[in-house]
């Protein structure tokens, strides 16, 4: 029974996950990129999203707002941390969203402080009573949102011709512009993409619990496990691993072997992190992942 | 506006050795060039920077070159703690620095040479750091031991990671090392008997006042301490880069396939630089602790992993100096926000926005900015300073003890003369390959080229003569004992030839040092001896690659059905087939990259059908690939040079500690690179990057990379692919050639005009089935292989014979 509860408890967090997750496959899947910036994006947007509300904008206006302006920083993110460094190496682009992610941990506590804070949901206040505890309306609102948005992704991007677009830039950037697709501009709606969706994931999770420059920013991190076990390239994957990152980090403080040590949740994590790394590993390489040079 | 400093340089240097006889013993820099006429100076200058631009790919000129520089460095550090300016705070940073730095290297050698992305490298630090607070406390273990104990610890937990992760790599790899540092942090570090002794008492080594007495509470005292750290792991590293395993770590951050192919156990590698990042790692936690002698969980945190790796990457990220400037970089800001208040609390902000800028405006970090300014400063440096100052310091050093009071020696007299005849100076390739007799001395007892080692090497060299000598001995005897067992002597590659006049590529070389298509010309004219293998004697040679029945699938699909083949000593083996017929599947399945379902591949009598690919090129197998695998970062000398991994017999230790073995060996991996680079006329492009070169010269290294293995069969996968004619009857050329030269060839093409040319024998695969063998006669008039080309049935052809 306790179990049971932990799972529906963790029900929030594999929603959480499976936003970030999806938009880190989106934006690997566009320029084969790992956007470490991910989390950052996130919590910059749910701390704009704070301002808003505080300037006196109605939440669910803020939260459209939020969300655009999630969108925006995945944009910029691109633009000038990532494709600068394309002609370099994969590993300056993705050192380059380490830089962006500094900056913005460095730029939000410079503005809102490093003490955290809580703010308003969309969802109504409220919760339903599951066994001993409780889960609210915004925690079950995450995992709706989840839902909907990754049926919404995976229509985009499995059958209509933008998603076409962005899958083949991925794969072949001059191939996709002699095909009459800009590479460039697919690739940078793919970071709105992701951009808009770390920022929901943000505000959400943020509404859910609350907000920090730094927890908020490295709580993605689960998500980069979540879209490894997907292999980083599918929307099923990535919910599938969602699932089990979720719910092992919910069952981490009732299972017998972790519920008494600390940091119990990273342990298993990690563990998973290896297991997938071994079994999967050999396919990644044989998918053709790796080109000569390409590091 | 470069050139012309440089002349006026040289106008006064040149002025100056009027006044000291000495310098026209010098090769490089005397020469006669004294007369003052700036034309010809002029002229001197330019033939100087092109040869150094030609030699500046090799490390050990490069690590002359930088010497000087080295000095001022070493000099600089050394006196900065009793600097007026140095305060008790500046040398709080500057001990900062020297931390970073060699957690900085660590990163470098992990990701910037084998190219494994690590963000966890704040673990290894962590982890040495609270060891040696255990070492210190419960251990009761003293320095240095007790940092030694973290860096060993540091080494496990990395080797542990290098473990887990080695199936993947790049963003893979990445992912795992962040989830790592994540673990490390949450979990590991809040572990009681783990960091129970975050703080610690060090007794000082010493009484006060006695000596030696190391107080390490005190900055000064520490301050040298972890600059001697640095200095040490800088050192270790360079020399550990420029050799075999360096190489290797390049190669596989280049391809892993080909660095396989090539004799390197690529996984075992990797877990080798896990292994030493961790262990600079775990030994700068070490320092912190020794330094601090109490640490927090913070400093080990995922964002301070990032922070690590965004030291290395400012430095340049491959460029050990790089680190070390970085580390000062940050150290330094560090110090400018604590001295000015009013700014102290942008610190992460500026850090975060100045790795931003560094990283977009310069992509090759610190390092390449300093490349550009030493490109500015080094004509002066060596034309100006080194006149006067040279020729004291070298009267002073023991192996260059040429006074100008005395004649000079007859092999001195000899350059000179040679260099004053043809005008070049002493150092330059030309000379060298025009009058052999003027560069080789006697080491060893056997005769060997002189040029490319600077003295400093070479006076090393001569006096470690005698224990090499006896090394070499007692390797031969281990040879002679492997040899009786089949086994191939990749050395023998390295140990110059034993009558070289009598060779007959010797001959060739000779006319390759006119040009390079007369070169090629000069192939098809020499008359090689080279007689076509009549097939009738074919089973009196013994067999070198014999495939039994070898089935290949891939899921469903049977790439390559019960395919049998063999290639004999001396042949030149051609295997063709249409597009798709799985060529290149069988040939994978001889090479070790993918295992056959059923059937068996023996190379050399000995089954190797389950062994990996590193395992087959040690028994003596070298190849090249159809979409050709070089390695980028590195140029065409150092390519070829990687290829020698097998011939070198030195190991990690020797690389990193520079024994006289492993310099030996350097030496004789060089000069087998510059015989092969001769031999196939590619001096042009010998210090050219491949990523500038076009694609019918990289075919070419690839091959001469194959051929610098040692290794008697050779097996080549469709080397006329995008040649045009011309190339490719070169390449036919190329391929009886190496044949001359004693190696097996197997070629997988699908020109067939090329390959029956050249061939002794031939296979013919059709939709992975074999259709026919036979000498290239029989094989052009064979009804079912002229079907399988033109479309028809085999009866069709019948018919309308």
């Amino acid at each position: 029974m306790e179990a049971i509860t932990s799972i529906l408890l963790s029900m929030p967090l594999v929603g959480a996950y499976a936003i970030f997750g999806l938009g880190i496959v989106v934006i690997y899947q566009a320029s084969r990129v790992l956007n470490l910036a991910h989390g950052g994006q996130a919590m910059f947007s749910a701390y704009a999203y704070f301002s808003m509300t505080n300037w006196g904008i109605p939440p669910i206006i803020a939260f459209v707002l939020g969300i655009a302006f999630g969108g925006a920083l995945g944009y910029l993110v691109e633009r000038f941390f990532v494709r600068p460094l394309r002609p370099v190496s994969q590993t300056a682009q993705t050192v380059g969203t380490v830089a962006a992610l500094g900056l913005f941990i460095a730029v939000a506590s410079r503005l809102w402080g490093t003490g955290g804070e809580r703010i308003p949901g969309i969802f109504p206040a409220g919760a339903i009573d599951i066994g001993s505890t409780q889960i609210s309306y915004a925690e079950i609102g995450v995992f709706v949102v989840m839902l909907g948005v990754s049926a919404a992704l995976f229509v985009f991007l499995k059958f209509t011709d933008y998603g076409l677009a962005m899958r083949g830039t991925a794969d072949n950037r001059t191939a996709a512009g002699l095909m009459g697709v800009d590479p460039d501009l697919a690739t940078s709606a793919a970071w709105v993409l992701g951009g808009a969706s770390a920022a929901l994931a943000g505000i959400l999770l943020g509404a859910a619990t609350s907000i920090h420059p730094t927890t908020l920013s490295l709580q993605a991190i689960p998500a980069f496990v979540a879209a490894l076990i997907g292999g980083m390239g599918s929307m099923p994957g990535v919910l599938v691993g969602s699932l089990i990152v979720g719910i092992a980090q919910g069952l981490a403080p009732v299972l017998p072997f972790t519920e008494d040590i600390e940091g119990g949740p990273q342990l298993i994590l990690a563990a998973i992190t290896f297991m997938v790394m071994g079994s999967r590993g050999e396919t990644i390489v044989a998918a053709g992942d790796v080109r000569a040079g390409s590091l | 506006m470069t050139s012309r400093q440089g002349a006026v340089a040289e106008g006064t240097s040149a002025a100056g050795t009027e006044h000291v006889p000495l310098d026209a013993v010098d090769g490089v820099t005397g020469n006669g060039h004294n007369d003052g006429d700036l034309g010809r100076v002029e002229h001197y200058v330019a033939e100087l920077r092109a040869e150094r631009a030609r030699r500046s790919a090799d490390p050990v000129v490069k690590s002359r070159r930088y010497a000087r520089g080295q000095l001022v460095v070493l000099a600089v550090i050394l006196v900065f703690p009793w600097l007026p300016f140095t305060s008790f705070s500046v040398l709080g940073r500057a001990n900062l620095a020297g931390q970073y730095a060699l957690i900085a290297t660590a990163l470098v050698v992990l990701t910037g040479w084998v190219g494994q992305v690590s963000l966890g490298h704040a673990a290894f630090v962590g982890i040495g750091a609270y060891v040696t607070g255990i070492a210190n406390e419960a251990w009761g273990l003293d320095f240095p031991f007790n940092a030694f104990a973290g860096a060993v610890c540091g080494a496990l937990l990395a080797s542990l990671l290098g473990m887990v992760a080695l199936r993947v790599r790049g963003l893979y790899l990445a992912v795992a090392t962040l989830i790592f540092s994540w673990t490390a942090d949450a979990f590991l570090f809040q572990q009681e008997f783990l960091t129970k002794h975050s703080s610690i008492v060090l007794d000082p080594i010493g009484k006060p006042g006695g000596y030696p007495y190391l107080d390490f509470t005190s900055r000064r005292t520490y301050y040298y301490l972890i600059w001697a750290v640095v200095g040490a792991a800088i050192i270790f590293m360079t020399s550990l880069r420029d050799r075999k395993i360096g190489r290797a770590f390049f190669a596989i951050r280049g391809s892993e396939m080909a660095a396989a192919s090539l004799g390197i156990d690529v996984v075992r590698t990797k877990l080798v630089a896990f292994a030493i990042s961790g262990t600079i790692a775990g030994l700068a936690g070490g320092m912190l602790m020794v330094g601090a002698q109490v640490v927090t969980t913070d400093q080990f945190n995922t964002g301070q992993s990032l922070f690590f790796l965004a030291i290395a990457v400012v430095g340049g990220l491959t460029s050990l100096p790089g680190a070390v400037a970085a580390g000062v970089f940050f150290a330094a800001l560090e110090e400018v926000f604590f001295r000015v208040p009013s700014i102290g609390a942008y610190l992460q902000l500026v850090s975060a926005f100045l790795l931003a800028a560094v990283l977009l405006l310069y992509p090759g970090g610190l390092a390449a900015i300093g490349r550009a300014f030493g490109e500015r400063i080094v004509d002066f440096s060596d034309h100006h300073v080194r006149p006067r100052v040279g020729p004291v310091l070298r009267r002073l050093l023991p192996w260059r003890r040429s006074d100008p009071l005395e004649p000079p020696d007859p092999e001195t007299k000899e350059e000179r003369g040679v260099a004053e005849v043809t005008g070049r100076p002493r150092r330059s390739t030309r000379v060298d390959t025009e009058t052999p007799e003027a560069s080789v001395i006697e080491v060893g007892g056997a005769t060997r080229p002189r040029r490319q080692l600077p003295p400093i090497v070479e006076g090393l060299v001569s006096r470690l003569q005698a224990p090499i000598e006896r090394f070499r001995a007692n390797r031969m005897a281990q040879r002679q004992v492997r040899d009786s067992r089949q086994v191939i002597d990749f050395a023998a590659a390295l140990r110059p030839p034993e009558e070289p006049e009598e060779e007959p590529e010797q001959e060739v070389a000779v006319d390759l040092e006119a040009d390079d298509d007369e070169a090629l010309m000069a192939w098809e004219t020499l008359k090689l001896a080279d007689p076509d293998l009549p097939a009738s004697t074919r089973d009196d040679r013994r067999p070198l690659i014999e495939v039994d029945g070898v089935v290949v699938r891939f899921g469903g699909l049977t790439a390559v059905n019960d395919f049998s083949m063999k290639v004999c000593e001396g042949e030149i083996v051609g295997l063709i087939g249409p597009n798709g017929a799985g060529k290149t599947t069988s040939f994978n399945s001889i090479a070790g990259f993918n295992t056959p379902a059923e059937g068996t591949v023996k190379l050399y009598g000995l089954d190797v059908t389950n062994f990996p690919v590193h395992l087959r090129s040690r028994l003596g197998v070298a190849r090249t690939f159809q979409a050709i695998q070089l390695f980028p970062q590195l140029d065409v000398f150092d390519n070829l040079l990687v290829a020698t991994y097998l011939a070198d017999q030195s190991g990690l230790f020797g690389s990193m500690f520079l024994t006289g073995t492993s310099l030996f060996q350097e030496y004789e991996s060089r000069r087998r690179v510059r015989e092969v680079i001769e031999l196939l006329g590619l001096e042009d492009v010998a210090h050219r990057s491949v990523a500038d070169l076009p694609f019918g010269v990289l075919r070419m290294v690839e091959i001469a990379r194959a051929l610098v293995t040692g290794a008697p069969l050779m097996m080549l996968d469709e080397p006329a692919s995008g040649l045009d004619d011309t190339e490719t009857e070169r390449l036919a050329q190329l391929v009886r050639f190496i044949r001359s030269l004693g190696v097996t060839i197997l070629l997988i093409e699908h020109d067939v005009k090329m390959v029956t040319g050249v061939s002794d024998y031939m296979y013919v695969l059709d939709q992975g089935t074999p259709i026919a063998q036979g000498t290239p006669d029989e094989i052009k008039r064979n009804p079912a292989v002229i079907a399988a080309y033109l479309g028809e049935s085999p009866d069709d052809v019948e018919e309308s014979a």
